[in-house]
């Protein structure tokens, strides 16, 4: 080989060391000024969104609530640690947390492909960016997957500081699956959409866009009645319990429990009724009167009179002054909401006994009290009464009186 | 380049998976869906009982409901059941639909029992048109339930095919419950009011004087005043008053009582009684209140007068309100009366039938 030679290839050798030597300052220099050396990582970062659900779901529901995909409200909280000036906020939303940003499919940050009609920034309680130079959505950038806001002036912003962004009306990514948005803060808006050359600090949240849970679940139909001639009553307790014991009465004056043409006599039974019929529930009675053979007391009938001496009367009525004494846990009021409403009829029952107003229809099913919708809890006493003229047979009278709850679905 | 230090790389990276597990774990966890069946409801539906006694048997069930919308019908079916869980097991309630006829129907009808068992009934019927109006099915020959107290469902599924098969279009429960029947005892005493006096008032509630004296008699004018009794009763049976006691006596001697109905004769020997307002002498009252008592013939002739002791002077065929009656006495004496203090005590014995 000559020296020539040899120089030659000396010299390209040297060459191609200067030339890789110039490419390797060239990358770096590139590498370099990709960011700023000062940036620094945001912290406690965050971000929440009103709905989890996939863009295409859309149930009528207002935006931002939990069940509507196509308007979501967004919410970033993170703290800045370094203390600076911020002119733009850039958020990059990406199927992976770092290297090359592949939009989440058919996410749409702008307002009008989606029909949103704002997307906001608000304060926080650290940085009132209010009392600064307020930042503005930057329509050019924000879009698709991408949103900024800038301020040309910028604010400066101290370390530790919160910062709170919230978007609304963004339209969600509409396949399932983890997203992230990479957030970044900018000391300068000349270049923020196209490089990092005025990056300050920058992290990257994460949310996941899930199938909603579909829950159904069918309440049935709801009844519940009793009755029950013992007294004290159960409480109704939250299920409303029902009342138990014997429905026997013994109506008169003990311990022959007699009647009297001189003393009207009464005696006590209750029923308890709750439902969730929407078109309400009636009460209704049947039962013959007292009777013994073929002997029968009469009954008051349809019309609600006072208490007679003398005459034969057999009647009844829900007694509202009742929960005293023995009578306990019974209703003292009716027809408020989820309450049955006492019949004209059947609402003069009293513990004073002439003060009352009493009626019964006997043979006949008849209804006694009424609601038009649900009905929560009721428990009422219901009072009869039974009088006699000299002319009743002497002998032991009975009837039976049966009540019905009558919901309507 | 990034100049973040390589533990806060670590640590970002670290957040990030933990984030990724969380967020893979929710997913994998909210595979399970919960869901139950539901079906297009019936309308305005009712179950009307005619007995809410525990096991009562050959009961008369109502069943009311109307159909959203127009729809297509060939069968209903009718379960009878614990709970009103469509689809789900039809736990027995002990009472029994297996007897039963479909007595009435209203609405949408044309309907007949295809089938049916103690829980269940299958109505049938050529698929047809159904409305929205209220419909009505009446059942007799239940039995209700045995618990008490209790509710229970009967579910209701209509199809559009006749024999209860295919997809279900509607499906609904309505529910009653049976009851503790409330059992009114109470005991009628026997009743009976009866008084006597010279003077009384309704329901004996004044009495007044037992004694009456004549003073000196005569043998030319009648010596006559009255007393009273007063009855009244609930005795189905009703009453009897009788008088008990002598004629007149002193000692030894009487004053003939008058055997038959006899007017008054001064300066005779007579002792006697009626219970009639009379004209011979102007004493007495007829019976008065709002009861049914009447006065014994022999002593019920105005200006007669009889006295035997024992008879039967009122009486009530049945129980009776309060009767007054006035009891009007004379006593005539001849001029041969022997003289002396005479006197009797006439005793009203009211003897009620229960």
């Amino acid at each position: 080989m000559s020296n020539y030679a040899i120089s030659l290839k000396r010299t390209t050798l040297l060459l191609a060391a200067l030339a890789f030597t110039a490419a390797l300052l060239v990358a770096n220099f590139s590498v370099f000024s990709v960011g700023k050396a000062g940036a620094a990582q945001l912290t406690s970062r965050s971000l929440s969104l009103s709905s989890s659900l996939a863009g295409t779901v859309d149930d009528g529901t207002a935006a931002g609530s939990e069940t509507n995909g196509d308007e979501v409200t967004y919410s970033f909280t993170f703290t800045v640690p370094t203390t600076g000036t911020v002119q733009a906020f850039l958020i990059d939303f990406c199927t992976t947390a770092i290297g090359a940003c592949t939009a989440p499919t058919n996410m749409d940050t702008h307002p009008a492909d989606s029909g949103e009609t704002t997307i906001s920034v608000q304060e926080d309680d650290n940085v009132s960016f209010t009392t600064l130079n307020p930042y503005a959505v930057d329509a050019t950038p924000t879009d698709g997957n991408r949103i900024g806001i800038t301020n040309v002036t910028g604010n400066t912003i101290t370390s530790g500081s919160v910062v709170e962004l919230t978007f609304i009306g963004i339209h969600n990514p509409e396949s399932t699956g983890t997203f992230f948005g990479r957030i970044k803060t900018f000391d300068s808006t000349a270049t923020y959409t196209t490089n990092d050359n005025d990056l300050v600090d920058d992290g990257t949240v994460a949310s996941s866009i899930t199938t909603g849970i579909s829950i159904t679940s069918r309440v049935v139909e709801t009844l519940g009645f009793s009755t029950t001639a013992t007294f004290p009553l159960a409480a109704e307790g939250a299920s409303c319990d029902p009342v138990t014991g014997s429905g026997a009465i013994n109506l008169g004056l003990a311990p022959e429990y007699t009647l009297s043409i001189a003393t009207t006599y009464d005696a006590y039974s209750a029923f308890r009724l709750y439902t969730n019929a929407a078109n309400g529930a009636v009460v209704q009675y049947e039962g013959r009167s007292l009777t013994k053979g073929t002997d029968v007391i009469d009954a008051i009938g349809g019309t609600a009179a006072a208490p007679a001496t003398g005459s034969e009367q057999f009647g009844l009525a829900v007694d509202l002054t009742a929960d005293t004494g023995a009578i306990t846990n019974a209703d003292t009021t009716e027809a408020g909401a989820g309450q049955l409403d006492i019949g004209a009829e059947y609402d003069g029952g009293n513990g004073t006994i002439g003060s009352g107003t009493f009626a019964y229809v006997a043979d006949t099913k008849t209804q006694m009290a009424a609601s038009s919708q649900y009905v929560t809890c009721d428990s009422y006493a219901v009072q009869y009464i039974a009088n006699i003229s000299p002319l009743t047979p002497a002998g032991t009278y009975t009837t039976t009186v049966v009540y019905f709850a009558v919901p309507t679905y | 380049m990034n100049n973040r230090p390589a533990q806060n790389i670590a640590s970002t990276t670290g957040r990030f998976l933990v984030c990724l597990v969380f967020i893979t774990a929710l997913s994998l966890g909210i595979i399970q869906r919960v869901q139950a069946v539901d079906y297009p409801k019936l309308s305005n539906r009712s179950l009307n009982i005619s007995d809410t006694t525990p096991g009562a048997t050959n009961l008369t069930y109502t069943i009311r409901f109307s159909y959203p919308s127009p729809t297509t019908i060939g069968s209903i079916r009718l379960q009878l059941c614990t709970d009103g869980e469509i689809g789900g097991t039809c736990t027995s309630t002990g009472g029994s639909l297996a007897a039963a006829a479909l007595s009435s129907q209203t609405g949408i009808t044309g309907f007949s029992i295809n089938s049916q068992s103690a829980d269940e009934i299958l109505l049938t019927r050529a698929p047809g048109a159904a409305g929205t109006g209220q419909s009505t099915y009446e059942f007799t020959g239940i039995d209700n339930p045995t618990g008490f107290p209790d509710t229970f469902f009967i579910r209701i599924q209509t199809y559009p095919t006749g024999d209860g098969s295919g997809v279900v279009n509607h499906a609904s429960s309505v529910v009653s419950a049976t009851t503790e029947p409330i059992i009114i005892t109470t005991e009628v005493p026997p009743i009976l009011y009866f008084c006597a006096a010279l003077t009384l008032d309704e329901w004996c509630q004044n009495s007044v004087g037992n004694q009456i004296n004549y003073g000196a008699l005569s043998p030319a004018t009648a010596s006559a005043s009255t007393s009273q009794f007063g009855v009244a009763t609930n005795a189905l049976g009703g009453y009897v008053v009788t008088i008990n006691g002598n004629t007149m006596t002193s000692g030894f001697k009487t004053i003939d009582p008058i055997a038959v109905p006899t007017i008054n004769l001064p300066g005779t020997a007579q002792f006697g009684l009626n219970l009639r307002a009379n004209t011979d002498p102007a004493v007495g009252q007829d019976v008065i209140g709002t009861g049914i008592g009447t006065v014994a013939a022999a002593y019920d002739t105005p200006d007669t007068f009889q006295y035997t002791s024992g008879d039967t002077v009122a009486t009530s065929v049945t129980g009776s309100l309060f009767n007054i009656f006035t009891v009007t006495y004379i006593v005539n004496v001849p001029p041969d009366q022997a003289a002396g203090v005479y006197s009797t005590t006439i005793a009203y014995i009211c003897t009620a039938a229960f």
